[in-house]
């Protein structure tokens, strides 16, 4: 080891030339070129090869004497394990035909598993008692990536597969955000410099998104003609007219762009939503155009709103394609969106099927409404992507149908589009769920989509359609009004015990385990139960007792929740690093205040705009405007008095309505184009303000 | 003048506060996260320390952090460089991170400035010392460049006058045979100290063949003993044939030849620490010595090297590792700024929030759990303990402020029957299930330590070790060697703590409880009042004391037991780490 000291001095010279940010990203640059300058070993995740360990996913490939099965590994961590399907043991195939199923959440049937899966009807669907016998293996894992995914085809052949079932797509593109490695993000970086947000977009999915798809592809035709594998593709379809993106919290508006589009994009969307609840469907699909020419079709919101307009005008094609912008619209964008498949992917795996007579199942077709086979059916979900009961069973069906023509000789691809509707009835009876067994799962999804931030009434048809199934499911929703409205963790409730009772509620309210829901976000949850079981006299509008909080509150209170949300302190919904204050990213930040009686009180705003906009903020309670500041580019305290009489028992919305953002467009590309340099993530959205601190000071505790 | 200290992104990350020059309050960012030396940016610690001190973002003045980026980036450019590194395992290199970070992350944008890593700890230690003027000591894996320092301190301030340059770093020779051992770098250290007092110093001879020591308080590290490296073991496989000893795996049995490495490892530290000591001594002959990093942890070789001198009075603050580097770097930028200095001896580590228990008994009561209030009754309350205590109870004992550092004071506590020999083994087993050779401590009255330990000085933040006094039995806190690691407790700094203390003593005689961290294994010390009820649950505890209340092991719901296990089984494994992670 050599003598330091003059090295010492060497280095610290080094240090000052490279100390700076340019000097960062010099390194970086030196650092990946060397790394990647050099021969790298290449793992199965960049081209599957069958000399690995004998291991499949979580499951090694054993020997039984009549082929090759698995055995679930031991030592598996248990929060690793229970991302798989829970499926242990599988025996050889000996002369049924075995079916892989691989996929992600949607293929584990989230929200009904275990109760309910995927595999499960499809092993009913195929179990015909006609035809030849068949092996079902669910080999779907929760939050599978597209390079696991890759893994996994990889390793298939050892495991002798005579039919892969990939039932996958809907986590692809955010896999694409994951190891943007230098060389990228300079491309991205050049691509937002020169063109904007949509630029870089459409570099991401381009560069590198499609690349990866395109060798999936390769690996599953690969694995057909050397293995003779049938391979059926199911193509992912998304809850286009059931999925809002117009929750008050944790959603994404419209990514940054200039100053007076930006006011004009937010103008239109007031006017929109004005014409949306007043139901004037031609006014509101042209402020929806206006809307996406400003933004460029970055937002989500216009075209969710148009497809709204033109299904309630019946030209239901047109609708789709909307829908289907708002869904695609936040896809490459860097930032946090649930999983959802994209149009260019859907259609990618529909040209290769074709190009290469790979047998498909496109679920655009398949869960389709049948008055308006143009879009899916809101029915067959659970959110935006997971399938309700029915789902499945329609999906399956088409899986089984086109497992057993595949036998037969391998069909056309069907139409993928659509307009082609359904093939016809499977071979088996659809299967029923039991009313209950429906109405646990929709109880879930409302909690789901409650905590996905969507709006009240989304989450209200969930439970409507809950108590529809089983009226006795009240109950259950009383016990979650319970749960949600008395303080303390999850695993410390007693109605934990009755609402995990059935195995898939299980799996939701014991993950939950250490949440701490009455400080959480879920107040849209608590609106709806407490509108359709208020006789818990817990719920937060109308109940006698909100939320645990004292008959009066005897001191001050915090209303943000940046200790307590899931998503991380401060979370944005980009990938920038949690902050210890929240940050608004829409127009308007909504928090909300819990309190048995009305009562009168100090708010006081700890607040901040980076460019200190001479335009003051308005504050308001329950829709009264209870005072309005100047918000600057220090942090500033605020307080306003809230009269008794704006307040009321249960819960109360206060609004801040911000000026203009306060990072102006050209400092905002410029700074995410430096980020990207770094190797960190882009911004993207607006910034309209800042909360430190909003506390609710009772005046009887001010005065005492 | 308001200044906020931070230490993040290596490991204990944590934040602390400082109001005219004033320690109001400080935290480690783990408490809140449930991560254990979680290293990312203090966000909740900094929300919680503005909070306790009063103030909002707006009135910070003066942000420091905790080591110099440049510095360190020297240092990592020369490490990458020298071991031919494999830039793909390499994390980012950039300098600019932590104070871009840190205003973007905690909305910060006031003044910022760095303070080098060893003058944190050394202020650290100086100025919570009390101390007018004092030499300076500190000792860690390595800080920038800097893995050793010598300075004085006084009324203008610390001054370092003398470094040892990594790789040379007593940190990391103990961290190697830490690792040799089949424990945990930058987190196991402690095992080895406990594990040392059950050998012999057998290896002594060639572990010392492996350290040159110099003038100038100057040491230098053999290559065959410690590997600075981006990744892989932090010891040469060279080391086992150099020593004639087998490397333990994590988890193996630990044989007789790993007790005495551990045995002679600890005696070499205390061999150099002590020549280095000398050396300062000789430079600064000061009475005071201040001392901190994270070699200050090892508080057997620190009661040794005291009673040994040269220095008479010693102060070591109760988090001297990376995670008190917040506070000295607040104290130190606060006096540079406004040149004003208090002179006051830190005698309270309980600088954290005070949650309270009404979350609590909203729970216990909406779930029908039977509970205690002694509101208005400690009397009463330290009376029902005490009866517990004396029928063989382990109890969690949550009151008040939490602790700043490692160690549970008093606040955050799990407390139990010293007298009882097989209490050791039944913690150590059921409640926080780790290895059978690790001793518990005692906290005692301080009135009474001198009585019952061979303890010449109050040891309020539990960084001495004294033996027992003969004929004192106390074989729940008692070492192998006879040796306690102790905690005085002083009526006017923990009033209700050393009620308890006396209580128990009038019942038994013996005013000293056993005081071990409330938490289980792998993870941080308990934070709010929920915390502290899970871990009751999970951890099997006979009774729970949040505040006034008390709640009993039986009137626990079965089910609360078994979600709580299930949900455990669902937390990611501890990761084993041998590797070398100074890099970062």
């Amino acid at each position: 080891m050599p003598e330091p000291a003059d090295h010492i001095r060497a280095a610290d010279r080094l240090a000052d030339l490279l100390g700076d940010a340019r000097g960062a990203e010099t390194v970086r640059m030196l650092q990946w070129l060397r790394a990647t300058s050099q021969p790298a070993p290449v793992t199965s995740a960049d081209r599957p090869t069958p000399s690995g360990p004998a291991r499949i996913g979580v499951w090694d490939v054993v020997d039984t004497g009549s082929g090759p099965g698995l055995r679930r590994t031991d030592g598996v961590p248990t929060a690793e394990a229970s991302t798989w399907s829970t499926v242990r043991d599988v025996l050889g195939k000996g002369a049924a035909r075995r079916v892989v199923l691989l996929g992600e959440s949607a293929a584990r049937g989230y929200l009904l598993d275990p109760v309910y899966n995927p595999a499960t009807s499809l092993t009913r669907h195929l179990d015909t008692g006609n035809g030849p016998d068949y092996q079902c293996v669910d080999l779907a894992r929760t939050s599978l990536s597209l390079g696991q995914l890759r893994q996994m085809v990889g390793d298939l052949a050892r495991l002798a597969p005579d039919v892969v079932v990939v039932f996958a797509g809907n986590n692809w593109s955010i896999s694409a955000y994951e190891g943007i490695h230098p060389g990228r993000s300079a491309l991205l970086a050049g691509a937002l410099r020169a063109g904007g947000y949509r630029a870089m977009r459409n570099t991401l999915l381009d560069e590198v998104l499609l690349p990866q798809v395109d060798a999936l592809l390769d690996d599953l035709r690969r694995l057909r003609d050397e293995a003779g594998v049938q391979v059926v593709l199911v193509v992912p379809e998304f809850n286009l007219c059931g999925w809002s993106p117009l929750g008050p919290v944790d959603a994404v508006d419209v990514p940054m762009m200039p100053e007076k589009a930006l006011s004009r994009w937010y103008t239109a969307r007031r006017k929109a939503l004005s014409a949306l609840t007043e139901g004037r469907w031609h006014d509101l699909a042209d402020l929806a155009g206006e809307m996406t020419g400003l933004d460029g079709g970055l937002s989500p919101v216009p075209g969710h709103l148009l497809g709204t307009a033109l299904t309630a005008l019946g030209r239901h094609a047109a609708a789709r394609d909307a829908f289907e912008q708002s869904r695609d619209s936040v896809c490459g964008l860097m930032v946090k969106y649930l999983p959802r498949t994209p149009r260019l992917v859907q259609d990618r795996l529909v040209a290769f099927a074709r190009a290469h007579r790979l047998d498909i199942v496109d679920l655009r077709a398949e869960l389709c409404r049948d008055d308006a086979p143009e879009l899916p059916d809101p029915d067959h979900f659970l959110d935006y992507c997971h399938l309700s009961h029915s789902g499945v069973d329609r999906a399956m069906s088409a899986v089984a149908r086109r497992i057993t023509d595949g036998e037969a000789g391998a069909p056309e691809p069907t139409e993928p589009r659509a307009t082609a509707g359904r093939t016809g009835p499977g071979p088996a009876e659809p299967a029923t769920a039991g009313g209950r067994e429906q109405a646990v799962s929709l109880v879930l999804a409302a909690t789901y989509n409650a905590f996905c931030g969507q709006p009240s009434a989304v989450v209200r048809r969930y439970l409507d359609r809950a108590l529809a199934a089983h009226p006795p499911i009240r109950a259950m929703l009383a016990a979650l009004d319970r749960l949600l409205a008395r303080p303390g963790p999850v695993w410390a409730s007693p109605q934990l015990g009755p609402l995990a009772a059935d195995p898939n509620a299980a799996l939701m309210f014991e993950r939950l385990s250490d949440y701490r829901p009455h400080e959480s976000r879920l107040w849209t949850l608590r609106d709806c139960l407490a509108d359709v079981a208020g006789d818990s006299g817990s719920g937060p509008s109308g109940g006698a007792r909100p939320d645990g909080a004292p008959a009066r509150p005897a001191s001050a209170f915090e209303l943000l929740d940046i200790t307590s949300t899931i998503l991380g302190v401060g979370a944005v919904r980009n990938y920038t690093p949690p902050r210890s204050y929240l940050q608004a990213n829409l127009r308007e930040t909504e928090v909300r205040l819990a309190l048995a009686t009305p009562v009168d009180g100090v708010l006081r705003v700890t607040h901040r705009h980076r460019a200190g906009s001479p335009d003051p903020v308005r504050l308001t309670v329950n829709g009264t405007t209870v005072g309005e500041f100047t918000a600057g580019p220090d942090w500033r305290v605020t307080d306003l008095r809230v009269p008794a009489a704006v307040t009321r028992g249960g819960a109360n919305t206060i609004r801040l309505s911000w000026p203009g953002p306060a990072v102006d467009n050209a400092t905002r590309i410029r700074e995410d184009a430096a980020a990207l340099g770094r190797g960190e993530p882009p911004y993207v959205l607006p910034l309209f303000g800042e909360l430190h601190s909003l506390t609710f000071h009772p005046v009887a505790a001010e005065e005492g | 003048m308001n200044v906020v200290g931070v230490s993040a992104f290596y490991h204990d990350s944590a934040c602390a506060v400082v109001v005219d020059g004033r320690l109001v309050a400080a935290a480690q960012e783990e408490r809140f996260t449930r991560r254990r030396h979680d290293r990312d940016a203090p966000l909740y610690a900094y929300r919680s320390c503005l909070e306790l001190a009063g103030i909002g973002p707006a009135d910070v003045d003066l942000l420091a952090y905790y080591e110099n980026p440049r510095r360190k980036l020297s240092r990592q450019l020369w490490l990458a460089l020298a071991d031919d590194a494999d830039p793909g395992r390499m994390p980012r290199l950039d300098a600019t991170q932590p104070e871009r970070e840190l205003r973007e992350r905690l909305g910060f944008d006031g003044p910022f400035v760095t303070v080098d890593h060893h003058e944190a700890h050394a202020a650290n230690a100086f100025y919570c010392s009390g101390f007018e003027e004092a030499a300076l000591f500190t000792a860690d894996a390595v800080g920038e460049w800097t893995t050793t320092s010598y300075g004085v301190g006084d009324g203008d301030g610390i001054q370092i006058t003398g470094e040892v340059p990594f790789p040379h770093s007593l940190g990391l020779l103990y961290s190697a045979v830490t690792a040799f051992l089949g424990f945990s770098v930058n987190g196991d250290e402690y095992k080895v100290m406990g594990l040392a007092a059950y050998g012999r110093p057998r290896y002594y001879d060639r572990l010392a063949e492996l350290v040159t020591t110099g003038p100038d308080g100057q040491f230098r590290l053999d290559a065959g003993l410690v590997l600075p490296r981006l990744g892989g073991p932090l010891y040469p496989d060279s080391l086992a044939a150099r020593l004639g000893v087998t490397p333990r795996l994590p988890g193996g049995e630990i044989a007789e030849t790993h007790r005495d490495l551990a045995s002679s490892v600890q005696l070499l530290l205390e061999d150099l620490l002590g020549q280095a000591l000398e050396y300062l001594h000789s430079a600064h002959p000061s009475e005071n010595l201040c001392y901190a990093g994270g070699v200050a942890l090892n508080c057997v070789a620190n009661s040794r090297l005291r009673r040994r001198g040269p220095f008479r009075h010693w102060f070591v603050p109760p988090a001297p590792g990376d995670a008190g580097s917040a506070v000295g770097a607040a104290l130190l930028a606060h006096h540079r700024a406004d040149g004003d200095r208090h002179v006051r001896r830190l005698a309270d580590a309980r600088l954290g929030a005070a949650p309270g228990r009404g979350a609590l008994t909203a729970v216990l009561t909406e779930a029908d759990v039977a509970y205690e209030d002694y509101t208005g009754r400690e009397s009463d309350l330290l009376e029902r303990v005490t009866d517990l205590l004396v029928q063989g109870a382990v109890l969690g004992w949550h009151q008040g402020r939490m602790e700043f550092g490692p160690r549970a004071l008093g606040g955050r506590s799990i407390l139990a029957d010293p007298r009882d020999p097989a209490m050791r083994d039944r913690i150590n087993q059921r409640v926080k299930k780790r290895e059978e050779f690790r001793p518990f401590a005692p906290a005692v009255v301080a009135e009474r330590a001198a009585d019952l330990f061979e303890l010449d000085v109050d040891s309020p933040f539990m960084l001495e070790t004294a033996a027992v006094r003969p004929g004192v039995t106390l074989p729940a806190v008692s070492h192998v060697d006879g040796s306690a690691r102790i905690q005085t407790v002083a009526r006017d700094v923990a009033p209700r703590f050393h009620a308890l203390l006396t209580c128990f003593g009038r019942r038994t005689g013996m005013p000293v409880l056993l005081n071990t961290s409330f938490n289980v294994a792998g993870e941080p010390i308990v934070n709010d009042a929920l915390d502290a009820l899970s871990c009751f649950v999970r951890a099997g505890l006979d009774a729970l004391v949040v505040d006034d209340i008390l709640v009993l092991r039986a009137a626990v719901p079965p089910a609360w037991r078994d979600h709580l296990s299930r949900a455990a089984d669902r937390h990611a494994p501890r990761v084993h780490n041998d590797s070398y992670s100074f890099f970062l």
